[in-house]
């Protein structure tokens, strides 16, 4: 009887430990592995940790130049790490990164030599616009040559949004004394949209 | 009197409110993950949910959560709540009318007359067509908006043996249903 | 999936604002290729992007357009 009930006992803490790490995890704060290398150089391809604080949930106070992460749309099961690059409303290019929009693909980066000189004479990727719709953000990689963002998904619902990316720690680098900072790289993730001087 | 008080002491009273604290992460887990009962508002799923004019007929219905955004547990036909795509803050409560892969005959206001859904989306619309905000307006909508679907009506009680699926909307909306 | 949005021609745009009340701000990203192959070091090359932000007289936010074009990344 009182080996049962010690079971009993153990089984409702573990319970109550798992919901409530589950409930911060969702509402207030998660720190978690990204892969991939779309968000080069910000994020290391593998073994790069994220702090990722909730309460940006649904892009609630989200701002262009942020990093987030966010549910991807055509696969509610992944998550993607992207940089916001258009609000509701705003007017963008779609594509201006010079390469074929094809992901995986090597990316051809051309001079302006080639772009026939004249200014007036835009590539097609100058001429292409969208206005982010209501309710929606325009999200892409900080690595423009291989991230399978809102160039391909369009616009993405602020719904699917599921926290702002503050900090990370690189556990690549050494505990203390590698090459971007200490405590494992520990290093702020800024927004970057910034007055252009 | 004072002996009553004595019989519930301070600190036991402490104890048990913290036990009581403890359990509320599993409450809400519970809730967010695997169900819980929502309140539905306004006409455009009528006559299936709130058929009357008068506010006290507000429906209560019982949401299931657990792996409801997963593609093979979303059917057409489905009465499924989301977070609206135009405004993450506001919940909608329409129809599943398509699945991934459908293709689907719109209506205005969407600009093209034949819409693929793509890979994890769904096409929703309100039962009461005229009178509804839904895909025909924002596009096929994506799986993780979805917030979990109507299984029940739990509230008011004249309703409880109310099918889901009595009336659906629009008919013959699906040109080619996929193999 | 978005709702539909249609892809805009410079034409049609509403014409970009020049005033007081507005302010260049820019965006960079990166375009990074793996090299050389095998190594597992990277080499990135900016990318920037223009927006024109205005506001109106009291202060709020009014507008973003994009403005880059193939001049100002070189």
């Amino acid at each position: 009887m009182n080996g049962l009930r010690a079971w009993t006992s153990t089984i409702s803490y573990a319970v109550r430990a798992v919901c409530f790490v589950h409930i911060v995890h969702t509402h207030i704060y998660e720190f978690t592995e990204t892969r991939g290398e779309s968000m080069l150089p910000t994020l290391a391809a593998t073994n790069d940790y994220v702090h990722a604080i909730k309460k940006h949930k649904d892009g609630k106070g989200c701002q262009i130049g942020d990093c987030i992460v966010a549910v991807k749309p055509s696969d509610p099961d992944h998550r993607v790490c992207k940089r916001i690059t258009g609000m509701p409303g705003d007017i963008i290019l779609v594509d201006p990164s010079m390469r074929s929009n094809v992901y995986g693909t090597e990316p051809t980066v051309r001079s302006i030599e080639e772009l026939d000189g004249s200014v007036e004479d835009y590539d097609e990727n100058f001429d292409s616009f969208i206005k982010v719709p209501k309710g929606h953000v325009w999200v892409t990689g900080d690595n423009l040559s291989h991230s399978l963002d809102s160039r391909t998904y369009n616009a993405l619902p602020m719904g699917l949004i599921r926290g702002k990316i503050v900090a990370a720690n690189d556990f690549n680098e050494k505990f203390w004394g590698g090459s971007k900072g200490n405590f494992w790289a520990f290093r702020k993730i800024e927004n970057t949209y910034i007055d252009e001087e | 009197m004072r002996f009553q008080f004595k019989r519930v002491s301070p600190s036991y009273a402490l104890k048990l409110s913290l036990v009581t604290l403890t359990w509320i992460p599993v409450v809400m887990t519970f809730n967010e993950n695997v169900c819980y009962i929502a309140r539905v508002d306004g006409s455009s799923m009528r006559p299936t949910l709130n058929p009357d004019d008068s506010a006290s007929s507000t429906d209560w219905v019982l949401l299931w959560k657990y792996h409801a955004r997963k593609a093979q547990s979303l059917h057409r036909d489905d009465v499924i709540l989301f977070k609206s795509p135009m405004d993450p803050s506001k919940t909608y409560c329409k129809r599943i009318k398509g699945i991934q892969y459908d293709s689907i005959l719109t209506r205005y206001p969407y600009p093209r007359e034949v819409v693929h859904i793509p890979r994890n989306h769904v096409w929703v619309e309100g039962d009461n067509a005229f009178h509804s905000i839904d895909s025909n307006n924002f596009g096929p909508i994506s799986n993780g908006l979805v917030v979990g679907k109507a299984v029940k009506v739990i509230w008011p009680p004249s309703r409880w043996g109310t099918d889901l699926k009595f009336t659906t909307g629009r008919h013959e909306i699906l040109t080619a249903k996929p193999k | 999936m978005a709702p539909p949005t249609p892809v805009l021609a410079r034409e049609e745009l509403p014409e970009i604002p020049q005033s007081k009340n507005c302010v260049l701000k820019s965006l960079t990203q990166f375009q990074c290729q793996l090299r050389p192959a095998g190594s597992g070091l990277y080499e990135c090359v900016p990318f920037k992007r223009l927006f024109q932000e205005c506001r109106d007289p009291s202060g709020r936010f009014k507008s973003r357009i994009e403005v880059t074009s193939p001049l100002t990344n070189h």
